[in-house]
């Protein structure tokens, strides 16, 4: 319940005790503050109002439906179904991320100097070249000077996903990281729904790239680590969200 | 700070003002304050409200039943100054 509903219960309650000392005291002032109380309190309570950053949450979450709504759409023009690959490259002389998904035949390496255009060709494969949904937040974290480790440590890597994902994204309340060799496993507690139904509309681009939850973090990982990423699977549960990623 | 934060304080601020003013020039009926609480209560709704037009008519309904409470105040002064029994 928002805090306004709650404020317009607090002085509806409030209007209704000055109302009852009014009767009890017949002090004109009580009644005159319950007057007050009862028109503020059943204004609050009355209004359907919504809070302007939810209103902009689902905004945004439209928007991240229309950019799996084309990715499944290429997706499926290529006839693509092998998942993709989170990788780290150069661009001028910066870094950027970049998910590879090959077109031809899977494959558990990529090595991608610099950038190129939709398609990047190798001797015996093809790759579509996306931009992931993480893409602009690397920026920020390169701004923030978050440093890049290849070591593969828990609580390095969950320092890192916490202040990503809890305190600049608010994607959820908090976050619990398992390293297990080469897989790693994220636990999103307490995470905002808005993108649980994406795999029922778009299964083809979730099940290559991840959901955006998923791709927020590989991008993240794969930053951080400067090696591959793939998003083995993810478990939507009413109050987490498990995904499991490779290293490779 | 939200308009809708600035809404509640602003109103809660003037009903009270208005109280303690009214209060203190011994005020004693209750028409007038409540005369008073409307007319604060149109004005910031009005004017600070920020509210979305498809929710524009909950707020229409609870002003139009506050100013037929307002008429029938209004009316029965009317008849008391006319002197007029019903």
């Amino acid at each position: 319940m928002s805090r306004f509903k709650l404020l317009g219960i607090y002085l509806t309650l409030a209007g209704l005790l000055f109302f009852i000392i009014y009767e009890l005291s017949n002090i004109l002032l009580y009644m005159a503050f319950s007057i007050s109380c009862f028109l503020l309190g059943t204004t609050l309570l009355i209004l359907p109002y919504e809070e302007r950053e939810k209103a902009f949450i689902k905004g945004i979450t439209f928007v991240a439906y229309d950019f799996y709504a084309n990715l499944e759409k290429i997706l499926k023009e290529f006839n693509i179904k092998d998942k993709g690959i989170y990788t780290l490259i150069r661009t001028g002389g910066s870094t950027s991320i970049r998910v590879i998904i090959p077109i031809a035949k899977e494959v558990n390496k990529i090595n991608m100097e610099g950038d190129s255009g939709l398609l990047y060709t190798t001797i015996d494969n093809i790759f579509l070249n996306i931009i992931p949904p993480g893409f602009s937040l690397i920026k920020i974290l390169m701004k923030e000077g978050i440093p890049l480790s290849s070591e593969l440590s828990t609580p390095n890597l969950q320092e890192i996903l916490y202040r990503c994902l809890v305190d600049i994204l608010e994607l959820c309340k908090s976050v619990t990281v398992t390293v297990l060799g080469n897989i790693i496993i994220v636990r999103l507690n307490d995470p905002i729904k808005e993108f649980y139904e994406l795999d029922k509309v778009y299964p083809r681009a979730i099940e290559i790239i991840g959901s955006p939850y998923a791709a927020f973090i590989a991008s993240i990982l794969s930053y951080i680590t400067r090696r591959n990423i793939k998003v083995l699977n993810e478990e939507f549960r009413k109050e987490m969200i498990i995904t499991r990623f490779e290293v490779l | 700070m939200m308009r809708a934060s600035i809404y509640v304080i602003s109103t809660l601020v003037l009903f009270c003002i208005s109280t303690i003013m009214l209060y203190y020039v011994g005020e004693k009926r209750l028409d007038v304050y409540f005369s008073i609480y409307l007319l604060i209560y149109m004005i910031t709704t009005e004017i600070i409200l920020p509210i979305k037009r498809r929710y524009r008519k909950y707020v229409n309904i609870f002003i139009a039943i506050l100013f037929v409470i307002f008429m029938v105040l209004i009316t029965r002064r009317v008849i008391e100054i006319l002197g007029l029994k019903l």
